[in-house]
C-alpha cells in the first residue's frame, strides 16, 4: 500500500468517524452493529440530562422482533420492565411465545448533567438485516427528552432533532 | 499511519456531546420593553460560534447592525440606537461542539406588548384581486341557490304538497351544486395560493376539499342530488333538504366554535329556519293563485312563527358565544356586522308580524296583494349573508388540514393576516374522530425572512383541540407550521405544511 492510498483510505475513515461522531450527541447504543439473529448487550449511553437537568429515569421500548429481554440491575436505580403482547411472536425450543418483555425503565437514580453513565440489557436480535431502533424516553428532575424519532425509510436519522437510538443488523456469520 | 490511529481512538473516546440549549435570551421571549435595549443576549448550555443571529421588524426586514458575537456560552447581538417601537424577532442559529447546528426564534415588542391585546395588523385591507370577488360572488350565488332549494323543498313538504315542484327547485338546486363545487375549488385556489389557472389542476381542488368546507359542501352537495334524484319521494326530498342544509354546521367559526354542543346545533337550527324562509318566496307566491290560497298561508304562519322563534333563539346563542360583552359589537367588524343584521332582524319581524295581523285576514276577506309573496325572503337572503359573513369561514381565516400516517390535524388561524393571529390545532384519526395528543408543540418559521423556527406550546381548549393566540405570524409571507403532537410516550408524529400569511 503507498502512501497516497494510505492518505485517502485515513481522510475516509475520518469522515466514517466524523459522521458518527454528530450522531452522538444523543442517548445511544455502544455497539452500533451486530449480526442478526445474536444474543447482543444493548448498552445505552447517556451523555447528558435534559438542559441541564439531572436524568432520574431511562425508559427504552424494544422494538418488534427483539426478544428475550433481560435488563442489567444497576446499583443506585430500580430496574422494572413492562410485559405485553409481542408485535412478532416467536418459536423458542418448539414453543410459540407471544408475550415478552416490550419496555425497560431504570428509575430512582440521578445522573447529573457533567456525568455520564450506562444502562444494559441482554436480548436476542430478530433474524433480518438492516436498521432497528430503540425508542428511549428520558425524563429529568426538569422535563424529558424524548429519543423516539425514527427517519423515514431512505431518509438519514442526521436531519433529525432526537433520534432513537440506531443498530444496523449485519448477516449472520 | 501510527498517528493516524491514535487520531482515530482520540476521536473514538471524545465525550458524547450533546446538542446547544437555549437557556434564555435578554430580553426574553414574549417581554415588553419601554425602550430599545443596547444589545441582545442569548445564553446556551454550552460554548456556541454563532452562524446567523437577527433582529427582524414586524414587516419581516433584517434590522441593520454590526454582526453577533458569541463568547463562550452567550451570544450577543448589538442593537441600533435608533430602534423604533414594534413587535421584533430575534432569530438564531448558532452550532455547538459537535458543529450540529441549533435555530430558533423568540419575540419581543418595544412600547407593546407581544402578547397583548390590540397588536394591530400590518395592513387591514381586503386585496382587491379579481379571485376574491370571484369567490365572494360564487359564495353569494351558492348560499341563495341552497336556500332556494333546500327552503322550497321544505315548504313544499312541510306546507303545501300540492305546490309543483318545477324548474325552480331543480334549477337552484343544480345552480347550488355547481357553486358548490366551485367554492371548493375556489377555497384550495385560495389556501394554497395558486394563480386562476391552477383551478384546472388537481392540487387546488385536493386542498379546497381536505378543509371543513369542503367536507360541508360536499355533504351538501349530496343532499342537493339526493333531492333531484328522488324528487318524487317526500321523505327523500326532506331529508335531502335537511343535509344539505345542515352540512352549513360543520364549518366556520360560528359553528365550530367551542362548546360545540351549543354552536353546531344552533347553526343547524338558524340555517334551516333561514332556508325555510328564504325557500318559502317562490312556492307562496305560486300558492296564492290557487283556490285553497287562505289554508297554505295560515299553515305556513303558524310555520313561520315557529321559525322565528328558533331563528332568534338559535341566533342569540350564536352571537352571545361569539360577542361575550357589549364592547366588541361596536369594537369588531364582525360585532358590526351582526349590529346591521339585527336590525334587519327587527325589520323583517315587523314585516312578519304585518304578514300575520294585517295581510292573513286580508287574504281571507278576498283582498289578495303580491306584497305577500315578497315580504319576508328576502330579507332573509341578506340575513343570511350577514350570518356567513360573521361565520366567517371563507372570508376571514384559513383553514389547512395536513395529514401524517393514520393522523391528521385541522389548522385554522384567524384572522389569517400578519399580526395578531389566533391558531387552532384540532387532532383527529382518519375517520375523523377526535383524538387527544399527549403533548402538543407548535413550530412557526419563515425561512424568506431568515426567522429560524418559534417554538409554541398551545393550550388545551378541549380534547384534541388547541390553541395559541399570539402575535408569532408578525411578518407576512409562506410560513411553515410544524406540529408535533405525541401521540404515546414513544411515538411522536410530525406534520408540516406551508401557509401564506397575507399582509
Amino acid at each position: 500500500m503507498n502512501c497516497i492510498t494510505l492518505h485517502a483510505a485515513g481522510i475516509a475513515a475520518l469522515a466514517v468517524i466524523a459522521t458518527a461522531h454528530i450522531a452522538s450527541a444523543h442517548v445511544t447504543l455502544e455497539a452500533r452493529q451486530a449480526p442478526a439473529a445474536s444474543t447482543y448487550k444493548a448498552v445505552f449511553n447517556v451523555g447528558h440530562g435534559c438542559e441541564g437537568s439531572p436524568t432520574t429515569k431511562i425508559r427504552i421500548q424494544i422494538p418488534a422482533g427483539v426478544v428475550g429481554v433481560k435488563p442489567m440491575p444497576k446499583p443506585g436505580w430500580e430496574v422494572t420492565v413492562v410485559k405485553g403482547k409481542l408485535a412478532e411472536p416467536y418459536m423458542d425450543h418448539g414453543k410459540t411465545i407471544t408475550e415478552g418483555v416490550t419496555e425497560v425503565t431504570w428509575s430512582g437514580g440521578k445522573l447529573l448533567d457533567e456525568h455520564f453513565d450506562q444502562f444494559t440489557a441482554r436480548l436476542t436480535l430478530p433474524d433480518r438485516t438492516g436498521e432497528i431502533w430503540f425508542p428511549v424516553v428520558q425524563e429529568c428532575e426538569k422535563g424529558a427528552n424524548r429519543w423516539i424519532e425514527i427517519p423515514a425509510a431512505g431518509k438519514s436519522a442526521d436531519d433529525l432533532k432526537s433520534p432513537a437510538a440506531r443498530l444496523v443488523l449485519t448477516p449472520k456469520p | 499511519m501510527r498517528h493516524f490511529l491514535i487520531l482515530l481512538l482520540w476521536l473514538a473516546a471524545a465525550p458524547a456531546w450533546a446538542h446547544a440549549v437555549l437557556l434564555d435570551t435578554q430580553p426574553g421571549d414574549g417581554m415588553r420593553l419601554d425602550a430599545a435595549p443596547a444589545e441582545i443576549r442569548a445564553r446556551f448550555n454550552e460554548p456556541v460560534d454563532a452562524i446567523a443571529v437577527r433582529l427582524i421588524d414586524a414587516q419581516g426586514q433584517t434590522v441593520a447592525g454590526p454582526a453577533a458575537t458569541a463568547t463562550d456560552s452567550t451570544v450577543t447581538l448589538p442593537v441600533p440606537a435608533n430602534l423604533s417601537a414594534g413587535l421584533y424577532i430575534v432569530s438564531y442559529r448558532v452550532t455547538s461542539a459537535d458543529s450540529h447546528p441549533v435555530a430558533g426564534s423568540v419575540q419581543f415588542g418595544i412600547g407593546i406588548g407581544p402578547t397583548a391585546e390590540g397588536q394591530a395588523h400590518v395592513a387591514g385591507h381586503h386585496d382587491g384581486d379579481r379571485l376574491s370577488w370571484v369567490a365572494a360572488l360564487n359564495r353569494a350565488l351558492f348560499y341563495a341557490s341552497l336556500f332556494v332549494a333546500a327552503g322550497s323543498a321544505l315548504f313544499i313538504v312541510l306546507v303545501n304538497a300540492g305546490t309543483p315542484a318545477g324548474r325552480v327547485l331543480s334549477g337552484a338546486a343544480a345552480l347550488a351544486i355547481v357553486t358548490g363545487a366551485a367554492r371548493i375549488g375556489l377555497q384550495g385556489l385560495a389556501l394554497a395560493d395558486l394563480p386562476a389557472g391552477a383551478l384546472a389542476s388537481v392540487e387546488s381542488w385536493r386542498v379546497g376539499a381536505s378543509t371543513t368546507l369542503g367536507q360541508s359542501i360536499g355533504l351538501t352537495i349530496v343532499g342537493l342530488a339526493a333531492m333531484l334524484l328522488g324528487r318524487r319521494s317526500t321523505p327523500v326530498v326532506l331529508s335531502g333538504a335537511i343535509i344539505a342544509v345542515g352540512a352549513v354546521a360543520l364549518t366556520g367559526h360560528a359553528a365550530t366554535a367551542q362548546p360545540r354542543w351549543v354552536t353546531t346545533p344552533a347553526i343547524f337550527v338558524h340555517a334551516l329556519c333561514v332556508a325555510f324562509w328564504l325557500g318559502a318566496l317562490w312556492p307562496l307566491d305560486r300558492a296564492l293563485a290557487r283556490p285553497d290560497a287562505v289554508a297554505i298561508v295560515r299553515r305556513f304562519s303558524v310555520l313561520a312563527g315557529v321559525a322565528v322563534a328558533l331563528l332568534v333563539a338559535s341566533g342569540a346563542a350564536i352571537a352571545a358565544n361569539q360577542v361575550r360583552g357589549w364592547a366588541p359589537l361596536v369594537d369588531t367588524d364582525y360585532g358590526r356586522t351582526l349590529l346591521v343584521k339585527l336590525g334587519l332582524v327587527a325589520a323583517l319581524l315587523l314585516l312578519a308580524a304585518w304578514n300575520k295581523w294585517r295581510l292573513t285576514p286580508e287574504l281571507a276577506r278576498g283582498e289578495t296583494t303580491v306584497l305577500l309573496g315578497q315580504t319576508p325572503p328576502p330579507r332573509a337572503l341578506n340575513l343570511h349573508e350577514g350570518h356567513a359573513h360573521g361565520a366567517g369561514e371563507a372570508a376571514a381565516g384559513i383553514a389547512v388540514v395536513t395529514s401524517a400516517r393514520d393522523r391528521q390535524v385541522l389548522i385554522e388561524i384567524d384572522p389569517g393576516r400578519a399580526g395578531r393571529n389566533t391558531i387552532e390545532l384540532t387532532f383527529s384519526d382518519t375517520a375523523g374522530r377526535v383524538v387527544t395528543p399527549l403533548e402538543v408543540s407548535l413550530f412557526l418559521a419563515q425561512s424568506s425572512a431568515g426567522i429560524e423556527p418559534i417554538l409554541r406550546q398551545p393550550e388545551k381548549v378541549a380534547n384534541g383541540r388547541y390553541r395559541l393566540t399570539g402575535p408569532e405570524l408578525a411578518v407576512a409571507g409562506r410560513w411553515l407550521f410544524r406540529v408535533e403532537m405525541l401521540v404515546t410516550d414513544f411515538d411522536r408524529l410530525v406534520f408540516e405544511t406551508d401557509i401564506d400569511i397575507k399582509p
